[in-house]
């Protein structure tokens, strides 16, 4: 076993320990009592592409609204400034994480797998009724964050913990916890953490495996197991064992087994769009 | 071969042997398809049972689904198969697989 560690992993890497710049002065901007809607728009301006993609996605049918929607100022106004540090975030991550060998992982394809996770997340949300949807699209989206941390500094090890799960037939979790003595879901919270992003976020990622587990009975983090198993289930490579359900997770998360079919169907029809507008220029 | 009663013959089923009229001339050959017309042609003539081949493309279907079933065992395998959110999950599963 390595004496590694899921914070030494980041803290030790410039390209890691923070988000792109554009993300950072959005979310202090957010922060800032003083700060108003025009000076946020000013600043996402300053990126022509971050600006056509929000704009994008707004008007798609992610959202749904009934007419165009052609400026920042009015984007913000309609969708609200916690949800466009979310759809900021969302697009501004798919963009980090380059030059991973390519045996380890195809990008198009993990991204297409979170994305997926973040649509049954919260196609699930809609139908128990949570306010959280959007947040929780995007935790849906982060919650496997922690493999190309994982496959960006110890490629190596990476190798090992994927064909150990391959070989031996176990869940990709206990193989890393095998090689790394821990896994990607901790690597996932120590990442959030560190990009000081809201803690619900932090949370559902770290806990997502085994939620009751870390004591979580948050629904936030029960949705995102449930998202994470569908998700392991339908989009994964062919061999990967689907991880454990965690029956406090599908209690407290209160979503009947006769909707998860609708979930999936959902889920199924907006992969393609939504793939393609948040990692537009991929 | 399958010796089956005349009321549950099908159209589209193969003959595996001939069927044999008076005088042992050969009404229809092994190896035809029965059509809806011979089959009334047999019930005309008081013929009770006949023998058909196992039908090639079914048991091909059974295979693949053998092997899906075992697929799907094999990757759920951490999982409890009566729980509820599990099996929409394996129905699922199985609708995009087969």
């Amino acid at each position: 076993m390595s004496t590694l560690n899921p914070k030494a992993l980041i803290t030790g890497s410039v390209e890691l320990n923070s988000l792109p710049e554009i993300f950072s002065q959005i979310n202090d901007l957010i922060d800032d009592p003083y700060c108003s809607v025009n000076d946020i728009s000013k600043v996402i301006s300053t990126d022509p592409s971050l600006t056509a993609r929000l704009l994008k996605l707004v008007n798609s049918p992610f959202y749904g609204f009934p007419s165009e929607i052609a400026t920042v100022s009015r984007a913000i106004a309609v969708i609200g400034l916690q949800e466009l540090r979310d759809l900021v975030l969302a697009t501004s991550v798919t963009r980090m994480f380059k030059g991973i060998p390519e045996d380890l992982v195809d990008m198009t394809q993990f991204w297409r797998q979170s994305i997926y996770c973040g649509l049954v997340a919260r196609a699930i949300a809609t139908r128990v009724n949570s306010t959280n949807r959007e947040r929780l699209f995007v935790a849906g989206m982060l919650h496997k964050i922690g493999t190309l941390v994982l496959y960006k500094k110890t490629p190596e090890l990476s190798r090992e913990a994927i064909s150990r799960a391959q070989f031996n037939g176990e869940v990709l979790y206990q193989a890393e916890r095998d090689v790394f003595g821990f896994d990607h879901a901790d690597v996932g919270g120590e990442l959030i953490r560190q990009w000081k992003l809201p803690e619900s976020l932090e949370t559902a990622v770290e806990h997502h495996l085994f939620p009751s587990n870390h004591g979580d009975y948050s629904s936030d983090t029960a949705i995102i197991h449930l998202a994470s198993l569908v998700t392991t289930a339908l989009q994964a490579s062919s061999e990967e064992v689907i991880p454990k359900l965690d029956e406090a997770a599908w209690e407290q998360a209160n979503c009947a087994a006769e909707l998860i079919q609708s979930v999936i169907d959902e889920a199924d029809t907006q992969l393609s769009e939504t793939y393609s507008l948040i990692r537009s220029d991929h | 071969m399958p010796q089956i009663e005349l009321s549950k013959v099908e159209p589209g089923m193969i003959l595996s042997s001939d069927i044999l009229g008076p005088g042992d001339k050969v009404l229809i050959t092994a190896g035809s398809a029965l059509s809806a017309r011979h089959i009334e042609i047999l019930k005309n003539r008081n013929i009770e049972e006949l023998e058909v081949k196992e039908p090639e493309i079914a048991s091909e279907d059974k295979k693949i689904d053998d092997e899906i079933l075992h697929t799907m065992q094999q990757r759920f395998r951490e999982n409890d198969s009566d729980h509820p959110f599990v099996k929409s999950l394996q129905q699922a599963w199985l609708n995009k697989n087969k």
